[in-house]
């Protein structure tokens, strides 16, 4: 009977995405057909009115704000308990779990007594990178946002205004045949009521150049193109390359730390062109090592920087494309399946980051060979 | 004209060749880190925690070089305007 149930919403869902993937809504008196399409696919993070405003740092600070939140309802909670006791509420209890858990499985195994060094930035990254992976989840973020004219090397779609929002309705806009050619209704149907006055401007008038035409539909030429109000911190390249210098330079302080000066002898290799030297080792042999693996430990170090963002951001980034495209094929229940996907991801990646940060603290603290 | 269809074919052709082809070798490597924790894991049971920590660690490193290339291809398609 279970299996029957399941069938049925499947194959009900299936119906219900085939229908969706287009359908004509009548708007305003006229029809105006909507199809499922992929967006425009934007690397770089955009700007929402000022420059350093762009939608990752606003969704960073959202982030952020949920994190303190959380943070703070964990901290109600061990603040009242004594000691060895356990915290009083239950986010408490789920914060310490889940620290003792990394903490004691992952971190001290690694690092020993200097687990409770890197434990703080350690999982600070784990938390920081698992929630805003976890806005991948939520209903509106890269999909709601503000329209404008789509610059010259984006795909502008026509987009038609139903009461004081526009909707996107996957059509392309034919730069070379215009606007209400290509999209079947004409700019005033666009605006919704043709508006006494020409005051086609209203609604989506760019803050930063109010002069600019900055309507999606009054350019005969251009359509229209949304940059979204909330779009997740790591799938921008400047924020993981942020988390990547930060754990980058907390590695090399630490294994400053540990080894003193000491710590550049891996990079100049000088035990080695000592030993060449004295003839410990047979020829040209040493010399080569002596000469060769000091950069190369060098170079090493600095690809680190490369190698964690370029994966986190890769990671998010592609599963975001993935649920674009999926979407594209069938809107209704293809999506939760990748999105199921990307969660996982977002768990890995999280827990990726956290213990490569261990890791190579506990290689750079290492006592380089005399 | 011609030449903005030249830029389309070339990038489609990158973005293809660089994601397909920098698949094949991360693929090998993921396959062979599960292999190697596989047997271990059969020949002994009990270090299957410690192993999967592990495990996963090197099928990030090998993804990772899956991620460059994917990285390359999402470039050469959209934000590459030469």
């Amino acid at each position: 009977m279970k299996g029957l149930q399941f069938l049925v919403i499947l194959i009900g869902a299936l119906i219900v995405g085939i229908l969706l993937s287009a359908f004509t809504l009548n708007i305003n008196g006229i029809a105006v057909p909507f199809k499922t399409f992929i967006p425009n696919i934007v690397v770089p993070s955009e700007p929402l009115g000022p420059d350093w405003l762009q939608n990752t740092l606003f969704t960073t600070f959202i982030v952020d704000a949920v994190i303190l939140f959380i943070a703070f309802l964990g901290w109600l909670g061990i603040r009242n308990a004594k000691d060895g006791s356990q915290p009083t509420t239950r986010v408490g209890r789920w914060w310490e779990s889940f620290v003792e858990y990394l903490y004691k499985n992952y971190m001290v195994p690694t690092l020993g007594s200097r687990a409770k060094v890197v434990a703080p930035i350690a999982l600070s990254a784990f938390v920081f990178i698992l929630i805003s992976a976890m806005f991948e989840l939520v209903p509106g973020v890269e999909s709601v946002g503000k329209m404008e004219i789509a610059p010259d090397n984006l795909r502008g779609f026509c987009a038609v205004k139903q009461g004081p929002v526009w909707l996107i309705t996957g059509y392309e806009v034919d730069r070379a045949q215009g606007f209400e050619s290509s999209c079947g209704y004409t700019l005033e149907q666009a605006e919704g009521v043709a508006a006494a006055g020409g005051n086609k401007v209203a609604a989506l008038t760019s803050d930063t150049n109010p002069s600019a035409p900055a309507v999606a539909g009054t350019d005969p030429n251009v359509g229209a193109a949304l940059i979204p109000f909330l779009r997740r911190p790591t799938s921008s390249l400047s924020t993981t390359i942020a988390l990547a210098l930060v754990a980058f330079l907390f590695i090399e302080i630490q294994g400053i730390r540990a080894n003193g000066i000491h710590y550049f002898e891996r990079f100049i290799q000088v035990g080695s062109w000592r030993r060449a030297k004295a003839g410990m080792m047979t020829g040209l042999i040493g010399y080569i090592q002596a000469g060769l693996v000091g950069p190369l430990e060098l170079i090493s170090e600095f690809i680190r920087i490369v190698s964690f963002s370029f994966r986190l951001f890769g990671n998010m980034f592609a599963g975001t494309v993935l649920v674009l495209v999926m979407m594209s094929i069938l809107p209704a229940l293809l999506p939760a399946l990748f999105l199921g996907l990307e969660f996982a991801v977002g768990v890995i990646q999280a827990f990726v980051f956290m213990m490569l940060i261990t890791v190579f603290t506990s290689l750079a603290v290492a006592h380089s060979e005399h | 004209m011609e030449e903005q269809a030249a830029l389309v074919l070339g990038k489609a052709i990158g973005a293809g060749i660089a994601g397909g082809a920098g698949m094949i070798g991360p693929g090998i490597g993921i396959g062979l880190a599960g292999l190697g924790a596989l047997i271990s894991i059969g020949r002994n049971p009990e270090v299957t925690s410690t192993l999967q920590t592990y495990m996963i660690l090197v099928i990030a490193f090998a993804e990772s070089l899956a991620i460059f290339a994917l990285v390359i291809a999402f470039l050469l398609l959209f934000a590459f305007s030469g």
